[in-house]
């Protein structure tokens, strides 16, 4: 019995074709490549720099390694994955390179305890979320602008484990620390980012 | 500023392996949250939770922090930017010249 065909090819992954354009150097294949991807590179870049040269430079690196290593890809992770980690590695190493990852100190926005251990600091929490009493645009760029007050070290721990979904032994390997240390700073970004939403949230619950 | 904390008061628990402070609260919380402190510690844990209603506000209040960071992932941003002209220019330019 023959079966029914419906003439129609299975569908391809655009980015898998696109690699394959890219290995053979199909015309247009690489702009292709910049245009379709480097917006959201450029967004991962922003997060983690704070200078828009500095976020440019990290994603015209990343399309320049790219283009040269495109062969090296085994398609073990998606094609956007493998380009956000090359984005994130140029951001890092730019940070690296322009400032130390540890130069302020984070103790003013830690929870304070006396000396049998007590928390001395009142806590009246989060009487309301601000999703509740803000729109989520404002929300994000609240949360945004309160995340870019912590010092470096932290700030970059926090955005690799909490928005890049990067779990602890790749934040480690990525920042080239001890997975003990990123649990550390993790823990103390979230605790001082707290402190600092805090006035925020209750000001808006009131 | 102190707080009724219940699992201080009685200073027959100090040096209790049973009873832990806030100050450790705090720094085994993220294990907690995970799900990866031992049983024993878990119950250590919870048991001072259960006792100490300024570390149960702050533990509220730590993870809506975390989702809130986890949050600006997505929220408030525009899910597809442009990558501006002039940088795509700069980066054809810059392959070109590359061997």
């Amino acid at each position: 019995m023959d079966e029914p065909g419906n003439g129609s090819a299975p569908a391809v992954d655009p980015d898998a074709q696109l690699v394959l354009d890219l290995r053979s150097g199909a015309a247009g294949a690489y702009e292709k490549l910049v245009r379709t991807h480097g917006g959201g590179l450029l967004r991962v870049a922003r997060r983690l720099l704070r200078s828009e040269d500095d976020a440019r430079d990290a994603v015209q690196e990343t399309f320049i390694q790219v283009f040269k290593r495109i062969d090296e890809f085994e398609g073990r992770s998606t094609l956007k994955s493998w380009l956000h980690r090359i984005t994130v590695n140029f951001a890092l190493m730019k940070i690296r390179t322009t400032r130390r990852l540890q130069e302020d100190s984070i103790d003013d926005l830690l929870p304070q305890y006396d000396d049998d251990g007590h928390r001395v600091e009142p806590e009246s929490g989060f009487v309301a979320s601000l999703e509740s009493s803000l729109e989520s645009k404002q929300t994000g760029e609240i949360v945004r602008r309160a995340i870019d007050q912590l010092p470096e070290g932290y700030r970059v721990v926090l955005l690799l484990r909490d928005i890049e979904d990067y779990t602890t032994q790749e934040t480690a390997a990525a920042l080239s620390i001890e997975e003990g240390a990123v649990k550390t700073r993790l823990h103390r970004a979230r605790a001082a980012l707290k402190t600092l939403l805090q006035p925020l949230v209750t000001a808006h619950a009131t | 500023m102190q707080h009724d904390c219940d699992s201080h008061d009685d200073d027959s628990h100090r040096g209790d392996d049973d009873m832990i402070t806030c100050r450790e609260v705090d720094s085994f919380l993220d294990d907690y949250l995970e799900g990866s402190l031992p049983e024993e510690s878990r119950r250590t844990f919870e048991m001072h939770l259960g006792l100490c209603p300024p570390c149960r506000v702050y533990m509220d209040a730590y993870l809506k922090t975390a989702a809130l960071a986890k949050s600006t992932a997505s929220g408030g941003e525009p899910v597809q930017e442009e990558i501006p002209e002039e940088l795509v220019k700069a980066i054809l330019a810059a392959q070109k010249k590359s061997p």
